[in-house]
């Protein structure tokens, strides 16, 4: 049975795994939002613009793999308090 | 066909695609929503601090998800303040865009108006010849071809395909449309200028408004009067639909499908659409129609060539006073709430009727209609379509109704014109393609336009339509 203090830390880090699950899914929709390569544009324009999208989209996928890692990391610390069931 | 729709007018001088208008909302929401993220990623870094941490003993995996959780806040405001600055950008470009082209224009229109008033008196004698060249082309291209568009389409011009297809190339050119709705603008400066007032009192009459189109429609009316042609006369109404059950519209496209086209079969010109509820006022919607017959006098048909000139010159042509026996027969007051949708000629007839100030027109959408130079009231709702190589809507001239949203697009862009049909861009077909890429649209400014034009639908209403047919009453 898993004791008193190990089990509080143990929902505490499930509870944080599930919000960082609801974090990535948030981030799939700002995702959605962003523009892809520009139409209407042209010359210097569409240079800047798509260059800024492009940052965009990079700054996106650098948060979502610094949250997909602080789940990996709290799931693999839940379980490894689950392991210390006695 | 070219799905790119451009939104201008609206109060701003903002001329943008409707790609930019959506990229800078979604790039808006994308910043707002990365700032909420980060709030919810600091709220749960700060549910478990390093110190609880060790306290309950959790392992450093936990602790490196914390360091992750600083990181990815801190990135996620800077994607906010990123995508907030993009999002600025963007409509900057569009109003930067909007306010070259706004310059540009006043500037073509200044010098064009200057150098017609310069050519006119210089050249008194040629103004034939300048008349051929200058205000031939707008008068021909912009009135009389432009009012061969739909409906009795001259034999011999069909009969040509050659001419045919030739006329349909130049007059669906964007460039040479922009070419006539500046020409119909500086009609008036070479009469002017060839009736001997210098060229610098020309341009200050046009400057202050006191010559242009209507004055010149105005003209072109009088000289036609004294041929005998072109005289107005009262109307009649000869047939009624019966008046039946309707759902009301909702979008551009049912709206623009509305809209009567006249055949044998169906000869209404206006459609009025009522709507009841219990306690509350009626309120109306009106459909108007296009020009059915191009004939310049001698013509039964309120909606006709002689309507188009006069309504070009202010004046109360035919064809209004038919949509004015419409309403008043379908019990539309001075009060009531009316939204009036009209398609070329009924559109130009629709900018009237709000213009005069004499009804509660609540709202105005018209399709490829010549409404540029008669002045919508700015407390009017208005959603003016008009396609790029339509000439119809350049024969109107130059589109100063900038409180309202206007909507253009090129309707045949990287598309073969169609055979047989004269000025494929005008036709109502094509509209409703339009209308229904603006239903899909997904920027906010053009969606809310539409919304403001769109009258509430309620459960305990219920609306009914009835369709009228007008005759000219020859004296």
């Amino acid at each position: 049975m898993t004791t008193p203090p190990n089990a509080m830390a143990r929902d505490a880090l499930d509870f944080q795994a599930q919000q960082l699950r609801m974090i990535l899914e948030r981030l799939t929709y700002v995702r959605s939002l962003l523009p892809e390569a520009s139409i209407d544009w042209r010359g210097p324009a569409q240079q800047l613009f798509d260059a800024g999208v492009g940052e965009l989209h990079r700054d996106l996928a650098c948060v979502r793999r610094l949250i997909e890692a602080a789940e990996n990391r709290t799931v693999m610390a839940a379980s490894q308090m689950g392991s210390y069931v006695g | 066909m070219s799905d790119s729709l451009t939104i201008s007018g609206g109060g701003s001088v903002s001329v943008a695609t409707t790609e930019m208008l959506v990229s800078a909302s979604a790039l808006h929401r994308a910043a707002s929503m990365s700032r909420d993220i980060a709030g919810a990623v600091s709220m749960v870094d700060a549910r478990l601090t390093t110190n609880q941490l060790v306290t309950l003993g959790i392992p450093t995996a936990a602790a490196l998800a914390e360091n992750d959780l600083d990181c990815a806040f801190a990135e996620l405001q800077s994607l906010a303040q990123r995508a907030e600055r993009l999002s600025s950008l963007v409509r900057f470009a569009a109003e930067s865009y909007g306010m070259a082209e706004a310059i540009a224009e006043g500037l073509s229109r200044k010098f064009t108006a200057e150098a017609a008033a310069l050519f006119g008196f210089l050249f008194p004698k040629h103004l034939l010849v300048w008349g051929a060249s200058l205000v031939g082309l707008p008068i021909l291209f912009g009135f009389t071809a432009a009012a061969l568009v739909t409906g009795r389409q001259p034999a011999e011009l069909l009969a040509d395909k050659e001419l045919m297809a030739g006329l349909n190339a130049l007059i669906s050119d964007p460039l040479f449309v922009q070419t006539v709705r500046l020409g119909v603008m500086n009609v008036d400066e070479i009469v002017a200028g060839a009736s001997g007032l210098p060229p610098s009192l020309v341009a200050l009459l046009s400057a202050a408004g006191l010559i242009g189109l209507s004055s010149s429609a105005a003209g072109v009316g009088r000289l036609a009067g004294v041929a005998g042609m072109m005289a107005e006369t009262p109307v009649a109404l000869v047939s009624r639909t019966d008046t039946t059950p309707v759902k009301p519209a909702q979008t551009v496209d049912e709206r623009a499908e509305r809209i009567p086209q006249h055949t044998e079969e169906s000869p209404f010109q206006v459609r009025v659409e009522k709507t009841s509820r219990p306690g509350e006022e009626d309120t109306f919607e009106v459909y108007i129609g296009g020009t059915v017959d191009f004939a310049f006098g001698d013509s039964a048909q309120p909606f006709d060539g002689s309507s188009n000139v006069n309504l070009a010159a202010g004046q109360e042509a035919a064809a209004m006073k038919a949509v004015l026996m419409a309403m008043e027969e379908a019990g539309i007051t001075a009060e009531s709430e009316v939204m009036l949708n009209g398609y070329s000629q009924g559109g130009a007839v629709a900018a009237m009727i709000a213009a005069t100030g004499d009804y509660n027109v609540t709202g105005v959408l018209t399709f490829g209609g010549n409404t540029g130079q008669i002045p919508i009231p700015a407390g009017v709702d208005a959603v003016l379509v008009e396609h790029e190589d339509d000439i119809v809507p350049a024969a109107g001239g130059s589109q100063d109704n900038q409180h309202a949203t206007i909507v253009t697009r090129e309707a045949f862009g990287g598309r073969q014109l169609p055979e047989g049909v004269l000025a494929p861009a005008h036709q109502l077909n094509e509209y409703r393609d339009t209308a229904q890429l603006m239903d899909i649209d997904g920027s906010d400014e053009l969606q809310a336009a539409i919304a403001r034009i769109t009258p509430k639908t309620y459960d305990d209403a219920s609306t009914t339509v009835t369709s009228y047919e007008f005759e000219r009453v020859q004296p």
